[in-house]
This record gives C-alpha cells, sequence and structure tokens, in this order.
C-alpha cells in the first residue's frame, strides 16, 4: 500500500508535468494573444519529427536546441503571413484557421517522414534506471523531462512577470492599440510570442516525442489531453495549467491503481440488465483515462474560469 | 485516316486460326508470342501514320490558314494520342479488377496503406509470374476510413463498376458490415455475384454465425491465434500467473476471452491476476498498468493491442526495466509498431503471427525483395497466400466467374512462400502454420531504422489451430449442380 | 466584410429562387446520377445538407462554435436504428418513414439537456465544452458496448416494419427520394425558423448578447433553444443517415465528423442560409469521390478551407452572393475580362499545384503502386528528375506571378462597378422619392 502510495505520487509527478509540458505552448499563446491554437499539437509533432531527424543526423543535445528553434521560426512566419490576417475578425476566426492549418501540418508530416511511426528513441546517454519503486524502474531521461518542464515553468513565469517583454505583452493583451500608440511594434511582439508558443510546442516534441510515439496520429491522439489540461487550468493561466497538469496526474494515476467499479465504490450491486450496468461496472482504472474530460466539463459547468483563471472565457 | 483499315488487316494476321479471326473480340485471343509481335507492329502503324501525316502536312502546309492550321495539328494530335491509348488497351490480357476497400486517409491510414503496399506488390508478383494466364489482377482502391457504412458504400460503388471481387482486412466493424452487405448483393444479384475476400480482420464471428460461401477469411481469426498462442504458454511450464490487457472494444474483448476460456482449458494451474480493458487511443501513460502488472507478480503478460496502444505498452514495459515477464502479442510486430517501442522492447515482447521473415529462405526473399521497392518491412503473410490462392483458382475454374473461383477456393490446399495453407471448406476460413517470435537485437534482416528482428521461437502446427466451427455454410443450388459435374467428370 | 443576410433575414421572394433550383436539382439528380452507388452517394449528400445547416442554426446564427455537433447526429442516428429495430417486430404500426423524426426527438432531448449545462457562455468556452462532450460520448460509445453495439455498431433494416405510400425501401431510387423529401422539409423548417421572432433573437444574440439582455431577454434561454433545435435537426439528419447506410457506428458520434461538418458549414458560407448546403456538396464529393483518386484529398481540403478562412470568409456561398448587384445592375461584363485575365494563368497555377502536389505524393508519400513514372493528366513525367521539379514549380509560380495584373484589374473593375452601383442606387432612390 505504501509502495502503491509512492508510485502514484512519483508517477503522477511525472505525467502531470509531461501534460503540462505538452500544454505550455498553448496557454502561452492562449493567454497572450487570445488565440486558441488548435495546430499546437501539430507543431509539436513537428518538433517530435525534426528532433529525431536531428538526433539521426547529428546527436540528441542538437536536436534538443535546433529542432524548437526551427519550429519556432515556422510558427512565427505562420502568425506574420496567416494568422495576422485574421486577427482582426477575432478568436473564432483564428481558431478555425489553425484548425485548418492542423490538416495540412499533418500531411506534410506524411509527406516528409512516412506514414508509421519512427524510430525515436531516448538518448543513450540518459537512458540507465536512475531509481525504481516495487521494481519499476524509471530511465534518467524521465528526470531530465521534468527537469525540463519545471524550467519553462519557471523560465515562463519569469518572463512573463519580471521581464519589460512581459509587461509590453500582458498590456498589449488588454489594449492592443493603446500599446501601439505608446510606440511598441505590436504586430512584431504578437508574432514573436506566438513564434515562443511553438517553440516550446518544439521542445515539447524533442523532450516528449521519444516518451510516448512519434507517428502522424500523435497530434489528434494529443489534443483533447492538451485542450482539457488548458481549460481546467483556466484558459490562460500558467499556475492554472501547472495545477491541472498535476491534478490530472495525479488522480489518473490514483483511478488507475485501484481496482474498484463505480457501483463498487458505491457499494451497489446489480444485475446485468440494469441501466448503465456497463459503466457503472467498468473497473476505474479503466475509466481513468476518459476521467480528464468529464473533470473539465464539470469544471466549465460550475466554474466556468477554470481552476486559476481570472477572466471568465 | 486509311491507316485504320490497314490496322485491323495486320492485327488479323496474327490472332491465329481462320475460325477465331471471324469471331468479333479479336482482343481475347492473343496468347505469348502473338502478344508480342502484335505490339511491334502497333509501334509501327503508330510510326507510319506520324511520318504520312507529317508528309501530308508539309505539302499542304503553306496553303492553309492560320486558324485551319491549328486545328489540324490538334485533330493530329489527338488521333496519335488515340493510337496511343488504343496501343496500351488492345496489348493488355484481360483484367480481373479487385477492390481493394481500406482506409487509406485519417488516424487508420498509415495500416491500410501499409496493407495496400503488400498487396499490390504480391498482384504484381503474381501477374508477372503469368500463373494467371490471359487474365491479370488489377487492383482497385476504395478509401473506407474504417467506417462501415462507406465501406458498404464503396462495395456498392465497386459493384456499379463490374468487379467482382472485394477484398478488405481492416476492422472487423467493416468487415462485418460488408458480410451483410454480400449477403444481401448476392440474393438481389443471382447473375452478378460477388466475392469478398477478408485478409486481416479477425473477429471469430466471421468464420462461425457470420460465415459465408461468397466470403473467405485468410487470415487467424482471434481465437486460433489463442490457441497458438496457449498451445506455446502450455508447454511454458515456468508461467504461472497471466496478466491480461486489451482495448475496450469488441475485439479486445473477443482476445480478453478467449485467453481465459483456453487458458483455463489448456493449464488450469495458470491464474489470471489481472484483467483489464483500456479505452482506445486514451492512455497515453501505461506505467501505472505495468506498476499494476508487477505488482500481481506474472510471468505473462497476454495483450492484443496494436498501434498507439501497443507501442505505449511495451514502451513502459522496457522503461520500467520488467524483468521475467514476456509480452505475448498479436500485433506489436505491426509497420511502425516495433520502431516506436524501439530497444527497449527487445527481449520481452513476442508476437504470434503466421510467418517469420528468418524462418524459410523464401520469406527472407520475399521480406528483402519487398523493402528493396517499398523502403519499409513485410509484415503481414495473409496478403501472399490471399494472392497466390486467389490466382490459383482462377487459373484451375478458367474463368473469372465468382461461383467457380469460390468452388475452388474452398478445401484449397496451397503451398505458399509463407507455408502450407488450408482453406477449410466448412467455414471458409484459412488455416496455417503459426510462429511465435521474440523482438531481438542483431538478428538480421534488421527492421527498418532498428537493429533487431523478430526471432521465431516456436512453431504452431496448422492442426492446433482447426477449431470447431459454428457456421452452417449456404452453399448456392448452382454452384452445388456444377460442383457435381466438375467432379464427375474428374478433372 | 460582406453584409450578413442573417441580420436581416431573408424574405420569402429571396429565397424563392436557390429554393425552387434546390429542389427541381434534387428532384432531376436521379436522371443523370443512376447507378446504385451514386444514388446513394446522393442520399448522404441530402443528410450532409441537412446536417449541416443544423449546425449552421449554431454556428451562424447563434454564434456558437461547436466541435462536438455529431453526438446529436449520432445519437439521432442510434435512435432511429433502435426504433427500425423495434417496430420490425412489435405490432406497432409506426411507419419506417417517418424514424428520422424519433431520431430528431433525441437529437432534441439531448440536445437540450446537453445544451442547458453548455451554452452558458458562448465563444471558446463554449467551444471547448462542445469539444469536450464529443470526446466524451465517442469514448462512451465504444464501452457502452450493449446498447451502441461496439466498434461494429448496429445494424437496421428499413425494409422491414410498416410503410406509408406503398413504399418498400429496397431500392436505392426509393431511399434517395425519401432523403430528397426529408431533405427539402427539413430545409424548409429551417428555412422559416431564420425567419421567427426566436431566429431573430438567436441572431441578435450572436451580434451583441449584452445588448440582447438589456432588452429583457436571457441570451443564455435563447441559446438554449438553439441548440435544441440544432440538436433536433442533426437528429433527424442522423436518423436519414441511419436508413440511407442501414448501419450506424460509434463513428457517427465522432471528432471527425464534429469537425467535418465545421468545414462544411464554413466552406459554404455560414452568413448565408444557402452556404452550408454548398459545403455540404463539396465535402461529400471530396471525401466520398475524390478521396478514392488521391490519397492528398485531405491536403486539398485543408488548402480550400485555409483559403476560404483568410480569403473569404463568408464562403463560398458569400462570393456568389457578392455578385449579386452587379448581376442586377447589369455590370458584371465589365468584371468578366478581368476574371479571365485570372481565370486562365489561375488555372495553370491550381493545375500546377495539383502537379506539384500529386508527384510529391507519388514521389515520397505512402504509394501504393510502384511505377516508373508519374502519370498526370495521361502524360507521364520523371518525378526523380529534379528538372521536374524546377520546371513544374516555376512554372505554378509563374502562373501565380502572372496571374496577379489580372488581380489588379480586376480590383479596379470592383472598385469601378461599385461606385457605379451605388450612383445608380443613389438615382432610384432619388426616383423613388420623387414619385412618392
Amino acid at each position: 500500500m505504501l509502495h502503491t502510495t509512492i508510485f502514484v505520487l512519483v508517477n503522477g509527478l511525472m505525467y502531470g508535468l509531461l501534460l503540462f509540458l505538452l500544454s505550455s505552448g498553448l496557454t502561452l499563446i492562449f493567454s497572450m494573444m487570445g488565440v486558441l491554437n488548435f495546430a499546437q499539437v501539430s507543431f509539436y509533432m513537428l518538433g517530435a519529427y525534426l528532433g529525431f531527424q536531428l538526433m539521426v543526423w547529428t546527436n540528441y543535445w542538437v536536436a534538443l536546441f535546433l529542432a524548437p528553434l526551427l519550429v519556432g521560426l515556422l510558427g512565427a512566419a505562420v502568425e506574420r503571413y496567416l494568422l495576422n490576417k485574421v486577427h482582426m475578425r477575432g478568436q473564432v476566426a483564428e481558431l478555425l484557421l489553425t484548425f485548418g492549418l492542423s490538416y495540412l501540418i499533418l500531411e506534410a508530416v506524411k509527406l516528409a517522414w512516412g506514414v508509421n511511426a519512427v524510430n525515436y528513441g531516448i538518448p543513450r546517454s540518459l537512458d540507465f534506471p536512475i531509481f525504481s519503486i516495487a521494481g519499476v524502474s524509471y530511465p534518467a531521461y524521465n528526470v531530465f523531462m521534468m527537469a525540463v518542464a519545471v524550467a519553462i515553468f519557471i523560465l515562463l513565469y519569469l518572463l512573463l512577470k519580471k521581464t519589460r517583454l512581459g509587461i509590453i505583452i500582458q498590456a498589449a493583451l488588454g489594449d492592443r492599440d493603446m500599446v501601439g500608440m505608446l510606440g511598441h511594434n505590436i504586430a512584431q511582439i504578437f508574432t514573436l510570442v506566438f513564434g515562443i508558443g511553438c517553440a516550446l510546442a518544439g521542445v515539447a516534441g524533442v523532450v516528449g516525442g521519444n516518451i510516448l510515439v512519434t507517428e502522424p496520429g500523435m497530434a489528434l491522439s494529443l489534443l483533447p489531453i492538451t485542450f482539457v489540461v488548458v481549460v481546467i487550468g483556466g484558459m490562460g493561466s500558467f499556475t492554472g495549467a501547472l495545477a491541472a497538469s498535476l491534478l490530472i496526474g495525479f488522480l489518473q494515476n490514483y483511478m488507475m491503481t485501484l481496482n474498484v467499479s463505480l457501483a463498487g465504490l458505491a457499494g451497489l450491486s446489480m444485475g446485468a440488465h440494469a441501466p448503465f450496468y456497463e459503466l457503472l461496472n467498468q473497473p476505474l482504472s479503466q475509466l481513468a483515462a476518459i476521467m480528464p474530460y468529464l473533470l473539465m466539463i464539470l469544471i466549465l459547468v460550475f466554474r466556468p474560469q477554470g481552476l486559476m483563471g481570472k477572466v471568465k472565457t | 485516316m486509311t491507316v485504320l483499315p490497314v490496322d485491323s488487316q495486320r492485327l488479323l494476321r496474327y490472332t491465329g486460326t481462320g475460325a477465331e479471326r471471324s469471331g468479333g473480340n479479336v482482343r481475347k485471343r492473343f496468347s505469348g508470342a502473338g502478344r508480342l509481335l502484335y505490339r511491334k507492329e502497333v509501334d509501327e502503324i503508330r510510326f507510319q501514320a506520324t511520318v504520312g501525316i507529317s508528309a501530308a502536312a508539309r505539302k499542304a502546309w503553306p496553303a492553309l490558314g492560320r486558324r485551319c492550321r491549328l486545328s489540324l495539328a490538334g485533330v493530329a494530335a489527338a488521333i496519335i494520342l488515340a493510337l496511343q491509348l488504343m496501343g496500351s488497351a488492345q496489348a493488355a490480357a484481360k483484367v480481373i479488377p479487385v477492390a481493394l476497400i481500406d482506409p487509406f486517409s485519417g488516424p487508420f491510414g498509415p495500416v491500410g496503406i501499409a496493407y495496400a503496399q503488400e498487396l499490390a506488390f504480391m498482384v504484381k508478383k503474381v501477374n508477372r509470374s503469368g500463373a494467371l494466364g490471359r487474365y491479370k489482377l488489377k487492383l482497385v482502391l476504395f478509401d473506407d476510413k474504417v467506417s462501415p457504412a462507406v465501406a458498404q458504400l464503396d462495395a456498392e460503388k465497386a459493384a456499379d463498376e463490374g468487379i467482382h471481387y472485394l477484398v478488405q482486412g481492416l476492422g472487423s466493424n467493416v468487415a462485418f458490415a460488408l458480410v451483410h452487405w454480400l449477403k444481401k448483393h448476392n440474393r438481389n444479384h443471382p447473375k452478378d455475384k460477388i466475392l469478398y475476400l477478408n485478409y486481416a480482420s479477425i473477429d471469430p464471428g466471421l468464420s462461425n454465425g457470420d460465415c459465408g460461401f461468397y466470403h473467405f477469411n485468410f487470415d487467424a481469426n482471434v481465437n486460433m491465434k489463442m490457441a497458438a498462442l496457449v498451445s506455446y504458454i502450455k508447454s511454458q511450464k515456468e508461467i504461472h500467473k497471466v496478466f491480461l490487457i486489451n482495448m475496450d472494444y469488441s475485439y479486445g474483448h473477443a482476445v480478453d476471452e478467449a485467453a481465459r476460456e483456453m487458458l483455463q482449458r489448456a493449464r488450469p494451474d495458470i491464474k489470471i491476476v489481472g484483467d483489464l480493458f483500456t479505452p482506445i487511443g486514451k492512455v497515453k501513460d501505461y506505467t501505472p498498468f505495468v506498476y499494476q502488472i508487477k505488482q500481481s507478480g506474472a510471468q505473462a503478460v497476454i495483450t492484443g493491442n496494436w498501434g498507439a496502444d501497443m507501442a505505449l505498452l511495451g514502451k513502459a514495459a522496457g522503461q520500467a526495466r520488467l524483468t521475467g515477464i514476456r509480452f505475448f502479442t498479436f500485433y506489436a510486430g505491426m509497420p511502425g509498431t516495433p520502431q516506436a517501442i524501439g530497444d527497449i522492447g527487445a527481449g520481452r515482447i513476442m508476437q504470434i503471427t503466421p510467418w517469420v521473415a528468418t524462418v524459410k529462405s523464401s520469406e527472407t526473399r520475399l521480406a528483402t525483395e519487398f523493402k528493396a521497392e517499398y523502403h519499409t518491412d513485410w509484415y503481414y503473410g495473409s496478403q501472399v497466400y490471399l494472392t497466390g490462392m486467389l490466382a490459383k483458382a482462377i487459373e484451375e475454374a478458367g474463368t473469372d466467374d465468382p461461383t467457380r473461383v469460390a468452388l475452388h477456393l474452398e478445401g484449397m490446399h496451397y503451398d505458399s512462400p509463407v507455408g502450407d495453407v488450408y482453406m477449410r471448406a466448412d467455414n471458409n476460413a484459412a488455416v496455417m502454420p503459426m510462429y511465435l517470435s521474440i523482438l531481438e537485437k542483431g538478428v538480421k534482416p534488421y527492421l527498418q531504422g532498428t537493429d533487431m528482428q523478430w526471432r521465431a521461437v516456436g512453431r504452431i502446427p496448422a492442426i492446433s489451430m482447426m477449431l470447431p466451427s459454428s457456421c452452417h455454410m449456404v452453399r448456392p443450388k448452382a454452384a452445388v449442380l456444377y460442383n457435381a459435374y466438375y467432379d464427375n467428370t474428374g478433372q | 466584410m460582406a453584409d450578413r443576410a442573417y441580420t436581416r433575414g431573408l424574405s420569402l421572394p429571396q429565397g424563392l429562387g436557390p429554393g425552387a433550383f434546390f429542389v427541381v436539382s434534387l428532384a432531376a439528380a436521379p436522371w443523370v446520377f443512376n447507378s446504385n452507388a451514386a444514388l446513394t452517394v446522393l442520399s448522404l449528400m441530402a443528410v450532409a445538407v441537412v446536417f449541416a445547416l443544423s449546425y449552421n442554426i449554431l454556428f451562424g446564427q447563434t454564434g456558437l462554435l461547436s466541435f462536438g455537433h455529431a453526438v446529436y447526429y449520432g445519437l439521432g442516428a442510434y435512435f432511429t436504428v433502435h426504433a427500425l429495430n423495434y417496430f420490425a417486430v412489435s405490432r406497432i404500426p409506426y411507419p419506417v418513414e417517418l424514424t428520422p423524426l424519433l431520431g430528431g426527438v433525441a437529437g432534441l432531448f439531448f440536445g437540450f439537456v446537453l445544451g442547458v449545462i453548455s451554452v452558458r457562455r458562448a465563444g471558446l468556452g463554449f467551444a471547448m465544452i462542445s469539444f469536450g462532450i464529443g470526446i466524451l460520448m465517442g469514448s462512451l460509445a465504444l464501452i457502452l458496448r450493449h446498447w451502441f453495439g461496439g466498434d461494429g455498431g448496429l445494424a437496421g433494416n428499413p425494409a422491414g416494419g410498416t410503410h406509408l405510400f406503398g413504399l418498400t425501401l429496397t431500392s436505392p431510387l426509393e431511399i434517395y427520394y425519401l432523403m430528397a423529401a426529408w431533405c427539402v422539409v427539413c430545409v424548409a423548417l429551417i428555412y422559416f425558423f431564420t425567419n421567427t421572432p426566436l431566429g431573430q433573437m438567436a441572431t441578435a444574440v450572436r451580434d451583441n448578447s449584452e445588448r440582447v439582455e438589456f432588452m429583457g431577454y436571457s441570451p443564455y434561454q435563447i441559446r438554449v433553444r438553439m441548440h435544441t433545435l440544432a440538436g433536433f435537426f442533426a437528429g433527424v439528419a442522423g436518423g436519414m443517415a441511419a436508413i440511407t447506410n442501414g448501419i450506424v457506428a460509434p463513428d457517427a458520434l465522432g471528432f471527425v465528423l464534429s469537425g467535418e461538418v465545421i468545414i462544411m458549414a464554413y466552406i459554404g458560407g455560414t452568413t448565408i442560409f444557402f452556404g452550408p448546403v454548398i459545403g455540404a456538396v463539396i465535402l461529400s464529393f471530396m471525401q466520398i469521390q475524390l478521396s478514392n483518386y488521391t490519397n492528398a484529398w485531405q491536403l486539398y481540403l485543408g488548402l480550400l478551407f485555409v483559403f476560404i478562412v483568410i480569403y473569404a470568409p463568408d464562403g463560398i456561398a458569400g462570393l456568389l452572393k457578392m455578385h449579386a448587384p452587379a448581376m442586377r445592375y447589369r455590370k458584371l461584363h465589365h468584371l468578366l475580362p478581368a476574371y479571365l485575365l485570372v481565370a486562365v494563368p489561375g488555372g495553370v497555377f491550381l493545375l500546377g499545384l495539383v502537379f506539384l502536389v500529386q508527384m510529391g505524393y507519388a514521389l515520397h508519400g505512402a504509394q501504393i503502386f510502384l511505377t516508373q513514372s508519374f502519370t498526370f493528366m495521361g502524360l507521364a513525367f520523371d518525378d526523380h528528375s529534379v528538372w521536374t521539379w524546377v520546371i513544374g514549380a516555376a512554372v505554378t509560380a509563374g502562373a501565380f506571378l502572372g496571374a496577379r495584373p489580372g488581380v489588379a484589374r480586376a480590383r479596379c473593375a470592383w472598385e469601378r462597378i461599385t461606385v457605379e452601383i451605388k450612383a445608380a442606387q443613389a438615382l432610384a432612390s432619388r426616383a423613388d422619392g420623387d414619385t412618392g
């Protein structure tokens, strides 16, 4: 039992930080620009594929540096030449544009790297068991991933709260025109923000792509969970996104290691023909994976601003 | 335009006997050498036509107006193009179109494309080998996006195009829809029957309750695969506890039920210590389940997972450095899955398949040839004997009539490059020896982008997969008659 | 921004022209496309039309961007199949032809229940909650195998049970005419609905919900009603699909379909009533027909969608509608030369683009048939040669640049006729004033 508790805490933390890593760029772009970037996971996918390719050509550390840079540049170009054009038409138009973009990126990835998963492994230098809980070892790479996630959180926090640029960005979100009048080049700042957001997706791709699977379906399969994190955290709140990631991480791991059903939990015993028999008799461990969606709906109904969001969306 | 009569005159010279010459369709009777000569002839005619037209044009050219010249040039180009098209169409043998209904776009597109490549490769091989005589197979693709409704529509389209052979593999849900569509279609079109060849949908229902005369299954179904697996596990004395983890839909439940039932019968001492289902594609971190597996003390895990769900499970197990636990899988060898799992899967993950690249030289050769052309690994075995058996049936029947071909397919023994295959006549399901293999490093030929390959550790004879079937095969009356005739003449 | 038709509401005569065209083309289509498969495709297009229009009740009219609209479609389809199977064995003489109505009722019920919890906010909040509901229902459909029939779904036979008007629903033609009839009824209902007070208020909520609130209405309640109504028509569409296909599987509730209906509505044009109809026909065509010819169809769809989002926010219908005043004032001939000037290089550009994309897929996409050369429009090209690519790209880029003068001229012509039309309008109104 003690083992299980430790496992839930450690693995929950790890999975939570992975989720935060995946959704940090989305949060940044949403909080700073008000754009819900549907293509964020596509940029994440690009990051993973570029990371894989650069790792084949050079080594992991070069990939970790270069791939996010390339993804960030692409993101900046997208903002500058496409997104900019629909900005005036509001959030829905921007959302739809990125939605269309996700189709294009998917096809491009399939063209460049084929339709099957690629052999993107963790770097040799970090591929050794660092600790183990009850016979389940963890590679050092997972610890590295956690460190990257924490570092991103701290850096973003500092960037937004402590630097001049961060203050301008936040002001621009409030009143774009006024900040422009004050002599700041708003268009450039937005391009920069979008670029950084996409670069973060690139980092997540390079770091997370080998923990998860690097394949063309990865974008679509990660899309829901990253949205859930951002919504539960409160759209546009970093601390919220981190809190939501960890909440989902712990809760899901807890449910997955439990072996009771909803009916069992409530002390019910029911016949096979009772309504919702299948649902209520599912072991919790099996429902764990869809729990975040339920949580998201509940949050949106009862606390639409999310855990830490200030603005109601 | 006097070329055309000359054309047909010359053609007739190569068509053989006078009786045949008087027949309407000249094209059908070409064979072997005649066809070669004919091709040369067409080239010659084409050349002469070009020369003739250009000579005439040179003379008349200056006298014509600009518009006239332009239109003449257009007509000439059209004629040349038409001749070209005619040449290529007439030279071909009689084509038997085969509709391939599978996903080629969307989330399941990759798997569908991988299957289709192997099928296209085999069709090309069969056509080239000349096993079909005057016929040639031709694949026509229909993208069903693994949707039963779209697949039915695709089948309808194929029927409209006069296609009599459907091939489909991805998704038992689609297979059931097609079987129902097929029953309806064949009932309503007694003169235009369609044959459905399923190469990878492995729900046991397809060769039991929903079997049919016009519907053949080429892959071993879930129960057969499980029987093969269990017959191997039976001999592994160190396995006492087994953990089951599957995807939460019909197929996953079929695997789970088969495993529990067959293990209970074969080795009552084995305890099922875990029995889990996960929603398709929703679990990103399998470590909690790996933890449960470890805690349960299981020596073996049986899973029917495929795609990302298989890759993530394999990865999580590898990264956790689980020792002494073997993963028995159905689909860990799917293109991309060993690559996604990586080295850490080596020595842990096993799979049950009808063939392994390292067992026989004929198989290794096939895999190498395929890889040289498509730059990706050969995975499925069923395409090899599906195309082979279809070709053999057509050749033996001497016609492409689906009913006759079906009669030759049922009960067929076929010595394929991947082993002996027998098509049971009582439920139209193929049985073949299966191999249990383990993913290992340093075994050649390497899988694309890795230094691993599957090494066979056990061969399960076909007989252990001859399971009783609940199929009530309804054979068509006319077919029975034909069969009787066929047997009487002793052919 | 083009003027928004909904804000003023379409008056009857204005919709009569397209409406009549729509009905006539629905009735006449089987003469042109008469194979079984083509008729089924047409039936599915009719389904898509109703589905896209039901989506536009939410998006175009009420301003609610939903990412889970397929939920109501799928539930409608499942209820219809359950009803078909029930009526086939029970003694209740409920005609099969009216079962889509039951699907609609199911859609109505779930549209109401889920609407109550989800439409408290519009904008991204609603987008996200509908997304969550869509993902959740998609997963549940696979988990609750008893009711949803697992991944194989449920089959229902529309030929069984009692029938109206002596129909048997055994031939695709009968099914098509039934679908066409349902389609016309639904389109008419949705059309007339846009002019009701509720429809008008929904538009007001979309444009300025605060002002609506000041006027004493509750935007929330209006949204709930619109969501319920959209659920109803989506359910009817699902029911129609169930009858056409005779089968319904969990993909009917899936995210992919929810995404497709957005594309349908948006490509066609969400601000014009008949826009989604155009979008539904185009997307159905690409999905059902084009997908059998090229793996790249989703790339083309994506390109079209992105183009529409950036350059034609009112969709294809918006582009057509833009020309209505020019036509009324007989100024179209001023535009035609410029359009021709764009069309020729523009056509070459599109052809070049398709050529490059197809060649890219042939060379590097997962190719199924390996051929020595790449065939495009009956001609063979060497796709491994750099020169093919360079020349192809050069022609495409050249055509793109070549279209520029035409575009500039078209813009000039537009400015000219806009001024002329304004003048004509001013004159006309003055004349009106004189007589009145």
